[in-house]
């Protein structure tokens, strides 16, 4: 699969810096956690990654080459994918239209009863709500379609931010096993931005912890699990 | 009003909503792909109509200069902005001037062969060029603008067809001829072919539209752009060209509509204007998104211009449009459950 | 931003005066035609005066020719036919189009997105077809000649007369609608346009403002018509087609609606580029009419896209809404103060859920808010808290349970929240960015004042206007940002801009305080501040605050109480220490 390289990444609203000079790299095949408190940056620095946001200075590079210059689209089509915060599903769609537009940027090459199966296999409940409106599908539903509508371009890195937002941890722990997964199976890159830390960095072979725009803590994901500095940030200094 | 007379209104009803139809369709297209309520539609119908009746005299029809010239604007900014974000204006240039070769060689070939599907083809071609650049230069620099700026700016656009349509073509109307001179009798009532054609040729069009939108990937990404455009655009959707490419789609099924009309009421430049609100009435009745409905809602108009023309005739448009209102407010009421504000 | 002008009080006046002297001279001087000329042009300040505070509050009427025309044909008939005095078929005409607005008005104006603009095309258009078809009445296409001149004190009105007596009511009108900008409704009418939520969380009612403008617009246009007929002596209805009515939006957009000095601009620019045009094309160029139509639709293309405001781009217009003194007034200027029951629940939702479509939002939430107590929400991202806002305060109802207030349901409709005494900040800020800052903090205290559209147009709610500037400056030194109080509040940075949102709250005189994440983006002073003033809020006043947050820091420091939510359920409660060392709590943030 493919590798990520992040230098020095600054992207602002107005004068306020959201990601200050953020570097990171994530190698091939590994599954990377940027876990933070609200607010922290994280979701802006994805949307930079995807050139949904402009950055105002710093490179991305994947395997080498040089983003920053592409359109969102452009990137896609490279292989890289976001499954956005705010999922931004098509509501009034179908489920399994949904999912197909995910393949548009290899529409020509793709086999789409195959891919589609293929996310059936991961998710069933969906292949049961197939022909339902994606905007009638209860929280858990929407983000496995989210995450499959990125999935089905069979990307060679995966960004996802916030995957868990208001769902149940048995979803939850549903979603990471297939994550995981994937990782294992196919050897997909992954980064993951979220603000369950635990769940998180459970699997992960590198996490970050950002806060206000930098990254102020790094280490092998299990580590940092359990740092004390990582709940201060999450419930405040009075923790006992 | 005995039986034969409520055929024969009933029969003008269906002709007067066929010609509404690809019109209405047009709005529906260009509606549920860009969030445009495109005001200006209707001028595309004058234009193709009075194109066509240029190409069929063996003359040139002007509008290519405007296309041309446009053309070139629009190029030239895409470039400027391409260079702007250090991407490759090239492959944007070559698309530019083979549009243009096509163009060229298309009208010379109809005015040099003089063969009806050239002409129309051309027509069609050169008609349909002007959607695409008519986004790029109004919708394109702000596509987020709220649906009421959009509405003023498809104002501004009426404004400046509507002459332009005058200046290019004079304002004597230019009579065309019909397809086939052929009439029929249905049930005691005459029916002329190109009606029928019209008729025929309109519910291919929403059939088609309809099949393309709901069933075809492409249809499909098109609907998706204007539905979610960040979550389109992660989809890897080109979501620029699908504004533009709405354009033209809609664009040509206007000009279509034009061809289809000017032998039957003459190509004019005044024609477009109330075919296109007509056509409005009745893609209303669909709220803009639907297309079965908004062909029934056409085809009532139709029905329903041709009833109130016989009871009362110069009331006739004032009830026709009075209707917008209670279907404005009963589409209202139906619009629930905003499935597509999730975020 | 370079303006070539700065309009101040001063300029404006001075402005005014100049403008009356030089229509005064001209009306004396000029030829008949140019005269005429002129004429036209007030009559249409009239409509677009109107039509512009239609605009201002996000309503586009694209049909509103058909007053002009209904007050024009109305007034002639009246006068014509039935010998009535046209000063008295004016009147008559005008009640009457108000009525016909006021029924129009309530049948479309709660129409959304394109359903409004549509349904206005039609009725435009429908009645323009009346004038045609009702020969017997109207005349018919060739209209209706023969009108009586209107006559003053006796004495009949040429030209020149007509002339004056438009622009008298020019001049009235737009004293009146500077005012009427700068007033309650004004700030209510901008606050409908740019964040409707808002505007009814501030008590403001809505669709009884939206129609009230309409109305009034409607007026002003029917006025204009029969000024337009008592002048011409004729009528027909080629006057008032559809593409009349794209013209006076040409106008009001040309010019700017942020206020009516853009009517007036708007008007005179479309008047000079038309008979400019006029000129170059059919003596210069020899092309047939019509054609500075496609310079029209140009500008107006250009315009929108370009410089949204018109012409007022340049003469940033907030300089003009400044009546009275620039700086902060009486400070100690005491907000109203709380009613002071401590420990007592206020309010409270029992057993709450909520769902959308497949989504079950909340399910099952108890929660107490009591005086004199800063009660924290927190939990999770997307754990509910917002849709437990918005359902507190009737933003939409809930599914199941119900919202009490002082032991009654919490009224349904979302503008009456306030006027129980609970007053709210947004997650995502909602301020007015065309006002500046003191403007906008005067929004929130819309429901303390009464004047309504005829008060602020005759300047009787100076008293009041004065008492809610003051108010505001209080509320803004409360927050720190008194200094910031003249700035256009887009400018500000989005910590700051909260903190106007909790001095906006403040207005209305509240008893219960429900703060949406007021700390992000805030930085260390500020976030000081805001802990200062929610506890002073807490013991001078008894105030109840509820309070939804991410940042812990804050939280902790200052709440007395906390609910913890999580997948739209109550997932604990307690005292901060309870809280932070609930294992439940602890996995929840930080996962199993």
């Amino acid at each position: 699969m493919s590798s990520l390289s992040v230098k020095n990444l600054v992207v602002s609203y107005g004068q306020v810096n959201a990601v200050d000079g953020i570097s990171f790299d994530v190698p091939s095949g590994q599954l990377v956690t940027l876990i933070g408190a609200n607010g922290a940056g994280k979701t802006t620095l994805l949307k930079a990654l995807m050139g949904a946001l402009p950055a105002r200075s710093g490179t991305i590079e994947m395997d080498g080459v040089s983003l920053d210059m592409m359109s969102v689209e452009e990137r896609v089509r490279r292989g890289i994918c976001l499954v956005p915060e705010t999922r931004s599903l098509f509501g009034s769609m179908k489920v399994e239209d949904n999912l197909s537009l995910g393949a548009y940027s290899k529409r020509r090459t793709t086999h789409f009863k195959q891919e589609l199966d293929r996310i059936y296999d991961l998710f069933p409940v969906l292949r049961e709500r197939r022909r339902q409106l994606a905007g009638t599908l209860s929280g858990g539903e929407q983000q496995m379609v989210a995450i499959g509508r990125a999935l089905i371009a069979r990307p060679r890195i995966l960004l996802l931010d916030e995957p868990s937002i208001g769902l149940a941890p048995l979803i939850v722990h549903q979603i990471m096993k297939v994550i995981v997964e994937l990782r294992q199976r196919d050897g997909l890159t992954i980064v993951l931005v979220e603000q369950n830390a635990k769940v998180a960095l459970r699997d992960a072979d590198l996490g970050y912890l950002i806060e206000l725009g930098s990254i102020i803590k790094s280490g092998p994901g299990d580590s940092l699990a359990r740092d004390p500095d990582v709940l201060r940030s999450y419930l405040g200094a009075e923790t006992a | 009003m005995d039986a034969l007379t409520s055929l024969f209104l009933l029969v003008d009803g269906l002709t007067n909503g066929a010609v509404y139809t690809l019109v209405g369709l047009s709005l529906v297209l260009v509606y549920t792909t860009t969030r445009v309520v495109n005001i200006a539609q209707g001028e595309f119908v004058a234009f193709g109509a009075l194109t066509f009746a240029t190409f069929m005299e063996g003359r040139l029809a002007p509008v290519i200069y405007v296309v041309a010239i446009t053309g070139a604007v629009c190029l030239v900014l895409d470039v400027v902005r391409a260079r702007r974000q250090h991407h490759n204006p090239w492959r944007l240039a070559t698309i530019y001037v083979l549009a243009a070769v096509v163009l060229a060689v298309l009208t010379w070939l109809a005015l040099a062969t003089g063969w009806l599907v050239l002409q129309m083809v051309a027509t069609l071609a050169l008609v349909a060029a002007l959607g695409p650049i008519i986004y790029r230069l109004t919708v394109e620099p702000k596509p987020d603008n709220p649906i009421i700026v959009l509405v003023i700016i498809s104002i501004g656009v009426s404004l400046i067809m509507h002459p332009l349509a005058l200046l290019l073509w004079g304002a004597d109307p230019i009579p065309v001829e019909a397809i086939s001179d052929q009439w029929f009798d249905v049930g005691g009532v005459d029916v002329a072919a190109q009606s029928l054609f019209i008729m025929g040729f309109s519910l291919l069009a929403a059939i088609a539209l309809f099949l393309f939108f709901n069933y075809t990937l492409t249809g499909k990404a098109l609907r998706a752009a204007s539905i979610n455009r960040s979550g389109a655009q992660y989809c890897g959707i080109p979501v620029i060209m699908a504004g533009r490419l709405s354009f033209f789609l809609a664009a040509a099924l206007s000009a279509a509509s034009g061809m289809l009309l000017a032998p039957l009421v003459t190509a004019h430049y005044e024609m477009g204007f109330v075919v296109g609100l007509k056509g409005f009435v009745g893609a209303a009745t669909g709220g803009l998104v639907d297309y079965p409905l908004a062909v029934l809602g056409v085809f009532l108009v139709g029905i329903f211009e041709s009833f109130a023309s016989f009871l009362s005739s110069s009331y006739r448009d004032a009830v026709v449009f009075a209707l917008v209102i209670p279907i404005m407010i009963w589409r209202n009421a139906r619009a629930g459950a905003d499935l597509d504000n999730l975020d | 931003m370079r303006y070539w002008t700065h309009l101040d009080m001063d300029t404006h006046r001075t402005g005014f005066l100049v403008t009356a002297v030089v229509v005064g001279l001209l009306i004396a001087t000029l030829s008949t035609y140019h005269v005429g000329v002129l004429t036209i042009a007030g009559t249409n300040i009239l409509v677009c005066i109107g039509l512009g505070f239609l605009l201002a509050a996000g309503q586009l009427s694209l049909g509103h020719v058909a007053f002009v025309g209904l007050g024009a044909y109305g007034s002639a008939i009246l006068a014509r036919d039935y010998g009535v005095d046209p000063v008295l078929a004016i009147f008559v005409t005008l009640l009457a189009n108000l009525v016909l607005a006021y029924v129009i008005g309530r049948l479309t104006l709660h129409l959304r997105g394109h359903y409004l603009p549509l349904a206005t095309l039609a009725w435009g258009i429908a009645i323009y077809v009346c004038f045609v078809a009702a020969i017997d009445v109207t005349g018919g296409a060739s209209g209706l000649s023969g009108i009586p001149a209107l006559k003053i004190f006796g004495v009949e009105q040429g030209v020149r007369g007509m002339s004056a007596l438009t622009w008298l009511l020019v001049g009235l009108t737009y004293l009146a609608f500077c005012r009427i900008y700068q007033g309650r409704i004004g700030r209510g009418a901008r606050a409908i346009k740019s964040a409707p939520m808002m505007a009814a969380a501030v008590g403001v009612d809505v669709a009884r403002v939206k129609i009230r403008i309409f109305v009034l617009s409607a007026g002003l246009a029917a006025l204009s018509g029969g000024l337009y007929v008592f002048y011409m002596r004729f009528v027909s209805p080629s006057s008032f087609g559809i593409f009349e009515s794209f013209n006076l939006l040409i106008m009001v957009v040309l010019g700017g609606y942020a206020h009516p000095l853009g009517a007036v601009l708007g008007v005179i620019a479309f008047t000079l580029i038309e008979l400019g045009a006029q000129y170059v094309f059919a003596n210069l160029l020899g092309i047939p009419g019509q054609m500075e139509t496609i310079l029209f639709g140009f500008i107006l293309i250009v315009a929108l896209l370009r410089w949204p405001q018109g012409l007022l781009t340049w003469m940033n217009p907030r300089y003009l809404s400044r009546r009275g003194k620039a700086s902060g007034s009486d400070s100690t200027a005491a907000l109203p103060a709380a009613q002071r029951a401590e420990g007592d629940t206020l309010l409270a939702t029992q057993a709450v859920g909520k769902r959308f479509g497949g989504l079950q939002a909340l399910r099952d939430v108890s929660i107490e808010v009591p005086a004199g107590r800063i009660t924290g929400l927190i939990g999770p991202n997307g754990a509910g808290k917002s849709t437990l806002f918005n359902v507190l305060t009737s933003v939409f109802p809930p599914s199941d349970g119900q919202v009490v207030l002082d032991g009654a349901t919490m009224p349904a409709q979302a503008h009456r929240v306030i006027r129980q005494g609970v007053a709210r900040t947004f997650q995502h800020v909602q301020l007015v960015r065309e006002l500046d800052v003191l403007d906008n903090v005067m929004l929130g205290g819309h429901v303390t004042g009464r004047a309504g559209l005829f008060a602020a147009a005759f300047g009787l709610d100076r008293q009041e206007e004065a008492r809610l500037r003051s108010a505001a400056h209080a509320a803004l030194t409360q927050v720190g940002l008194d200094d910031q109080a003249l700035r256009p509040v887009g400018s500000l940075p989005l910590g700051s801009q909260r903190l106007v949102e909790v001095a906006r709250a403040l207005m209305s005189g509240p008893r219960i305080l429900l703060l949406d994440e007021p700390a992000a983006g805030l930085r260390g002073p500020e976030k000081e501040t805001l802990i200062g003033l929610m506890q002073r809020l807490r013991d001078e006043q008894g105030m109840a605050v509820l309070l939804v947050e991410h940042d812990m820091d804050l939280v902790m420091r200052c709440v007395d109480y906390l609910f913890v939510l999580n997948y739209g359920q109550l997932l604990a409660e307690g005292t901060r220490r309870d809280v932070q060392q609930n294992p439940l709590v602890i996995a929840a943030y930080l996962g199993e």
